[in-house]
């Protein structure tokens, strides 16, 4: 449960998490960057929020993600804390708006390395079928199940028998 | 003249012989045990029997599912439906319904009916002392479970309260580094932990100790009545989210995605362990409760549609709680993982909190579900009805038995002290035991319980000496199947699922070790001991120390039958 808890108050502060890295910045070939004397150091620059239009994007059809500072890549993850996440990366190649094609409906997390991160919910193009079949099938047993066993119950009454009824041989 | 005596108490509960005048056909004599038990007429006015009887048929089944539906069913299937592919996670859930859930469900119940006599006793009648000492360690458990049960309703009335105040407004603070700052909006989150260190929750567990006393004071006569409104307010309550969830923008899509399935998680172990798990919980099995009210049935009573009736009733709420809880949650872009306490207390709030209207009162109609929910479960009925059986006590003395451990368990268990103001563990005293407790009692004596009855039943009493029991009466007859489901599947699975959580113990080191406790650092392994060692002493004591009340010797079947003596002129 600890950990649950934990994850719920990540989950209340995320939104408000902010991009601060330590490590100096890195070049593309690998070689380290001298960090600028000190009085030309600069809070370093980092998205601290994440916007998806519209609020409710739909499978398949692509959706602006927009960042307030420029990053380069942004993880989409898909069933995110579930057991079965898949994950995307997208290269926003440093622009703050980048449009974005979700190719799962669901609840999806969209996150800045080490930056701020959003969920948001993504619809379905159209009705997936196997989900109302499923959905029809289990409220069919469920319910099916339980009326059928209700119709048996009051068969004989709501009233319970109170005659004496024989010992079972065992007891 | 023994039984004679027993059977008079029985009626009166030993104040007074029923009245001469009263019609013959009312004095309606069922033999159990070797024992006269006199049910009376339920009619108006008639005194009630010690034991209890329940007055109609749909009054129990009220009882039993209300018993089984608790706060877990709300939040647990859709956290675990998300978790594990939607709709796939329902292969294996069925799977589980059918295998273990009914299966174990007859089981209880047919004990129940079989004895007429609540769970360690009547494990004491069909298999001996072993038995009974497996039916005393469970319920001494589930007191453990009902103490921080009763800690966790009461959170759930402040919330309630706090929802008709000041749990929607914004500038929440709590006494914790993460919410020293006032919220911007609403924050559940904020709320809750304010409340935790808080000594109100003292009172609300008090409150809540009380209300479970008055439905159980008269004992079914009482909780007839209870789950005759409660339980239906519950579903009803449940339809009102539904309406408010798929009303929402997207939440006829969060419904599609929990139902929509995604096989890729379906092979792993832990999808199956899951599903198997959370039916046992979900039934409320290896409590006592069901056994106890089922022992309140006539003896023809058929138990097979009555365990199909409650076990689809419960796994339909939580069908129905599914659907609200993703639309909602879907609604708002709320990630619908988390345990019962995240989900029910933190983000489920958060999503009602987005209402553009009616905020309050679907926040205060949500917490009501949930005190409902929790108080129809009857936790205690399986002790005090054992104690009733065993010392032949009065209901009013066996609730005491149970009342005064339980209250001081709950109130600990609501001790508002900071020792983790940081929010690395679980931040006060009250929660860092409830944790810990529900990590051990939870996760382990159920399971292990389940485990027991079915070996016990299935391989010392017989299977199919207990399938020939419910047939008897039943009708739809269960097959030899039955009896492989009982001796060989259910220890097998059952078997497995322990293992296996043992075996993330003892490999992910003892659970809490590494919190920030401070002067309660010792909790991690000081709750696990006392759990483990005081509800074996209990049920030692409870077994061997006490005799059975008017019943036979240990280890012996009871006495052929009698003939039942004719009540006193």
């Amino acid at each position: 449960m600890r950990r649950i808890l934990l994850a719920a108050c990540f989950l209340a502060l995320a939104p408000a998490a902010t991009a601060q890295s330590a490590d100096p910045p890195v070049e593309p070939d690998g070689l380290t960057v001298d960090p600028p004397a000190p009085e030309a150091v600069q809070p370093a620059a980092g998205p601290t929020s994440i916007q998806i239009s519209p609020d409710q994007p739909v499978a398949g059809v692509p959706a602006m993600l927009t960042l307030d500072q420029p990053a380069e890549l942004v993880v989409i993850t898909y069933r995110p804390n579930s057991a079965i996440p898949q994950t995307d990366t997208l290269n926003t190649r440093g622009s703050p708006f980048t449009p974005v094609t979700f190719r799962q409906a669901g609840v999806v997390r969209v996150a800045v390395p080490g930056g701020p991160s959003a969920n948001v919910s993504v619809r379905f193009d159209r009705t997936p079928l196997a989900g109302v079949g499923v959905l029809l099938f289990a409220g069919l047993v469920l319910f099916g199940g339980a009326g059928f066993a209700m119709a048996k119950l009051l068969e004989g009454g709501t009233k319970l028998n109170r005659q004496p009824v024989k010992r079972h041989p065992d007891l | 003249m023994t039984s004679l005596r027993a059977g008079l108490a029985v009626w009166g509960g030993g104040r007074s012989f029923p009245p001469s005048s009263a019609p013959l056909t009312h004095l309606l004599l069922a033999v159990t045990d070797g024992h006269p038990q006199v049910h009376p007429d339920p009619t108006p006015g008639s005194p009630p029997p010690a034991r209890g009887a329940w007055q109609s048929k749909l009054g129990f089944i009220l009882a039993a599912s209300g018993s089984a539906i608790g706060l877990g069913n709300i939040v647990f299937f859709a956290s675990n439906a998300y978790q594990y592919g939607g709709g796939a996670f329902y292969l294996p859930y069925f799977i589980a319904l059918f295998v273990i859930g009914i299966p174990v469900m007859i089981l209880e119940f047919s004990l129940g009916t079989m004895t007429g006599r609540s769970f360690p006793v009547a494990l004491r009648r069909l298999v001996g002392p072993r038995g009974e000492f497996v039916g005393w360690w469970s319920l001494s458990s589930a007191l453990f479970i009902t103490m921080y049960y009763m800690t966790i309703l009461g959170w759930a009335l402040c919330m309630l309260v706090g929802a008709a105040t000041t749990l929607f407004d914004g500038g929440t603070t709590a006494p914790f580094a993460p919410f020293a700052e006032p919220s911007v909006g609403p924050s559940a989150i904020a709320f809750f932990f304010d409340i935790l260190a808080s000594w109100w929750p003292l009172l609300a567990v008090a409150a809540i100790w009380a209300m479970n006393m008055l439905i159980l004071w008269r004992g079914t006569a009482t909780i007839e009545k209870a789950v005759r409104v409660f339980v239906p307010l519950m579903w009803l309550f449940m339809i009102v989210l539904i309406v408010r969830g798929l009303t929402l923008e997207g939440g006829t899509d969060g419904v599609l995605y929990l139902f929509t399935p995604n096989l890729d998680g379906i092979l792993d172990v832990n999808v199956w362990q899951g599903a198997f798990a959370q039916m046992f919980f979900s039934l409320s099995l290896g409590l006592g409760t069901m056994t106890a009210y089922a022992s309140y049935l006539p003896r023809d009573a058929d138990q097979v549609n009555n365990s199909m009736l409650v076990s689809f009733l419960n796994c339909g709420f939580e069908y129905l709680a599914g659907i609200a809880i993703f639309a909602l949650l879907f609604a708002f872009s709320l990630n619908p993982v988390g345990g019962t306490l995240s989900l029910s207390f933190f983000v489920i709030p958060q999503g009602i909190a987005e209402f553009p209207i009616g905020v309050k009162l679907f926040g205060v109609a949500f917490f009501f579900l949930l005190v409902i929910a929790g108080l129809t479960s009857s936790l205690v009925e399986g002790m005090a009805s054992a104690l009733i059986d065993k010392l032949e006590i009065s209901r009013a003395k066996a609730l005491a038995c149970v009342l005064v451990p339980g209250i001081i368990g709950s109130l600990a268990c609501a001790l508002p002290f900071v020792v983790d103001p940081g929010l690395d563990g679980n931040g006060t005293v009250g929660l860092n035991l409830l944790d810990i407790l529900d990590h051990w009692a939870f996760r382990y004596s159920l399971l292990t319980v389940g485990l027991l009855e079915c070996i016990l039943l299935g391989w010392v009493f017989g299977a199919e000496r207990l399938r020939e029991a419910a047939n008897r009466h039943s009708k739809f007859r269960l097959g030899s199947w039955f009896d492989v489901l009982i001796k060989f599947v259910i220890p097998f699975v059952l078997g497995f699922v322990l293992l296996w959580n043992l075996w993330e113990d003892l490999t992910g080191g003892l659970y809490g070790a590494e919190w920030p406790l401070g002067p309660v650092a010792w909790f991690p392994f000081g709750v696990p001991l006392i759990w483990f060692l005081g509800t074996i002493a209990a049920a030692a004591y409870l077994t061997y120390g006490r005799r059975t009340a008017g019943g036979p010797p240990a280890g012996a079947l009871p006495a052929p039958p009698v003939a039942p003596p004719a009540p006193a002129p």
